[in-house]
């Protein structure tokens, strides 16, 4: 995966069925890409967040997932790793009919703010 | 362009941007509180009349733009 | 004419250290090679995917929100661009929102990406883009998005 253990590290995985997932997740202050987003000025990079759902989707179905559509993401409020050490990435999937992909609801949060809300579709096979 | 037409059109892109059903779009209603518009959404407003209509409707003039009939009203008086 | 860019007409072109005079983005996640044309509300960016890229991934293709990172920092450079030619620091612009996204093909190392940004409404320091990312003509990627514009 592209950010596990780079980006953040997965701190509690909270299983609450096999399509609704919620990780709780260390951003790691040290992370490479603070060097560029911003110099002197760390701030999580939208997208870093948006590739973290993904990666808890497919740890929570331990499948491949290729982002074919995002509906809606919102970005509610600016993340660092100082200003929200610990995240809530919550995940919860609803497969489509033929089984090819599912419709992915996630959001990013601690106990005071929502960092991301996310909706979209992600396939599981990359030609579907 | 009549005012029919005018507001045939704006119901049917705003039900479809905002998923929402046309009826609910009474001309006395406000559009802030039907299509629950924030600061984010309120642009897709803005930008989905400018293509739909070729009208601008600038911040300064939004105070004036709260219900559907003011809308209505606002883009029949800047159509070109 | 600006300092340091190319003009013929309305073509214009920043690339390499240029760049980074319209975007605050530095490596490891540079995703802008150069600014291509500005012609009234619409430019045009390009970025060749070079191995180490910061987004690709294990099966050495681009991470889709690699193209939504390569976007929206195209918007930023159009942003960044129009404030340079009037002598203005380049803004830092957030992504407020990404709306109906699609990803057709993930590129992969050796392609070139050229992305056509289009401005669109302007509410209070939100303003709303689309985007479309091709590789050899073929539409890999495209999208709305908003940017909050910090001045900064």
């Amino acid at each position: 995966m592209l950010l596990k253990d780079k980006f953040y590290r997965v701190q509690q995985e909270n299983i609450l069925n096999p399509l609704h997932g919620v990780y709780l997740i260390a951003l790691l202050p040290d992370a490479d890409v603070y060097r560029g987003h911003f110099p002197h000025k760390p701030v999580c990079p939208g997208v870093c967040n948006i590739e973290t759902i993904r990666e808890c989707a497919e740890m929570l179905t331990g499948k491949k997932l290729f982002m074919k559509t995002i509906k809606q993401c919102r970005l509610t409020a600016v993340a660092t790793p100082q200003v929200c050490p610990l995240l809530d990435v919550d995940v919860m999937l609803t497969p489509v009919q033929d089984g090819s992909a599912y419709i992915i609801q996630a959001r990013i949060a601690d106990a005071e703010t929502t960092y991301m809300e996310l909706k979209g579709e992600f396939s599981i096979n990359m030609d579907k | 362009m009549t005012r029919e037409e005018i507001i045939e059109q704006v119901k049917e892109v705003l039900a479809e941007e905002f998923e929402v059903e046309q009826d609910v779009m009474t001309d006395d209603a406000t559009i802030k509180d039907t299509l629950e518009l924030d600061s984010l959404s309120l642009v897709d407003l803005v930008a989905v009349v400018e293509h739909t209509f070729k009208v601008k409707i600038p911040a300064a003039d939004l105070p004036n733009v709260k219900t559907f009939a003011q809308l209505y009203d606002y883009i029949e008086s800047h159509l070109h | 004419m600006v300092r340091g860019a190319l003009a013929f007409d309305n073509v214009m072109l920043y690339q390499g250290e240029e760049i980074k005079k319209l975007i605050p983005q530095r490596d490891p996640i540079m995703m802008v090679d150069a600014l291509v044309s500005v012609d009234g509300d619409i430019c045009k960016t390009e970025l060749n995917v070079r191995e180490g890229n910061f987004f690709i991934e294990d099966d050495l293709l681009m991470s889709e929100p690699g193209l939504i990172e390569h976007i929206a920092q195209s918007a930023s450079a159009f942003a960044g661009y129009r404030c340079v030619v009037k002598g203005e620091p380049a803004p830092v612009g957030y992504i407020g929102e990404v709306k109906k996204f699609h990803c057709y093909r993930r590129p992969a190392i050796g392609d070139h990406l050229t992305t056509t940004i289009t401005m669109g409404a302007e509410v209070n320091g939100i303003t709303i883009i689309a985007g479309e990312t091709t590789v050899d003509g073929e539409v890999v990627a495209d999208t709305q998005m908003k940017i909050f514009t910090a001045d900064e």
